[in-house]
């Protein structure tokens, strides 16, 4: 026969660790997140710095009066077809960069756009 | 379009190219930590150079019509640097616009962050640099001729 006592659930009891045993620690390695965004950044600044060489040349170019004939043809305003026919170069060209080159690359970005501004400003200063 | 509102655009556009090259300096000088979030500055300055810039682009061909002549008659020195005014205007656009897409990289956490970040700050820096230049070859300009 069985009694009606509700049995009482054991005590949980906590038994306290004894001085000096150490917990065992999982050791974790620490993680590199992989980047993904380097591929993209080598694209965004190899725009930008194809768009710069590319818009000194034809700044050189028009000076000593050697425009690039598809150039010419894209606007009546050479400023016009300058920033077009660089835009044309540039799009693609960073696209290219961030496919063909390996990731490690982004760590020279800085330095490649500075020398990208530096020889625009050099090409608008002197030929413009 | 009438001269009036052609010089309104103009005034306009000077107005809006000094502040330009001002916003353009707060990205730049944020950005020298490249832990920094700096999106919506940087998207803010580049919207106000591209506005200047979309305003200045409209300008040009009645510029290039009603101005240049005269400017190059009275004061070629003067139609110089509105050249280079103009290339450096399309510079600090371009450049604003690959430090914004640099800058919305860098916001993502990952190993290439700090590059990324010090790369959008260089397109900051000429974009700023670029700015004040033409901004200042602006008023220049002005000064001798204007719509």
């Amino acid at each position: 026969m069985r009694s009606a006592v509700a049995r009482r659930p054991p005590a949980i009891r906590h038994v306290a660790q004894p001085a000096g045993v150490a917990r065992a620690v999982r050791p974790v390695a620490a993680t590199r997140v992989r980047s993904r965004i380097a591929p993209r950044a080598i694209g965004v600044a190899g725009a930008a710095f194809a768009f710069l060489i590319s818009y000194a040349a034809l700044t050189a170019l028009h000076a000593g009066g050697w425009d690039p004939r598809p150039v010419r043809a894209l606007s009546s305003i050479p400023l016009f077809a300058r920033v077009v026919a660089s835009s044309i170069v540039g799009l693609p060209g960073g696209l290219l960069l961030g496919w063909l080159l390996p990731h490690r690359a982004v760590r020279a970005l800085p330095a490649v756009l500075a020398i990208g501004v530096a020889v625009a400003s050099l090409a608008i200063l002197v030929f413009a | 379009v009438s001269p009036f509102v052609v010089r309104a655009f103009a005034h306009v556009h000077g107005h809006l190219g000094w502040l330009a090259a001002l916003a353009l300096a707060h990205p730049a000088l944020m950005l020298r930590r490249p832990r920094r979030r700096v999106l919506v500055v940087a998207a803010a300055a580049t919207i106000l150079v591209s506005a200047a810039g979309g305003l200045g682009a409209l300008l040009y061909p009645c510029y290039r019509a009603t101005v240049k002549p005269a400017l190059i008659a009275a004061a070629p020195l003067a139609s110089d640097l509105f050249e280079r005014k103009e290339h450096f205007g399309v510079l600090a656009v371009v450049l604003a616009w690959a430090g914004l897409a640099l800058a919305a990289l860098a916001h993502r956490r990952g190993d290439d962050q700090p590059h990324v970040a010090r790369a959008a700050f260089v397109a900051y820096a000429g974009a700023a640099v670029a700015a004040l230049g033409s901004a200042a070859a602006g008023i220049i300009v002005a000064v001798h001729r204007s719509f």
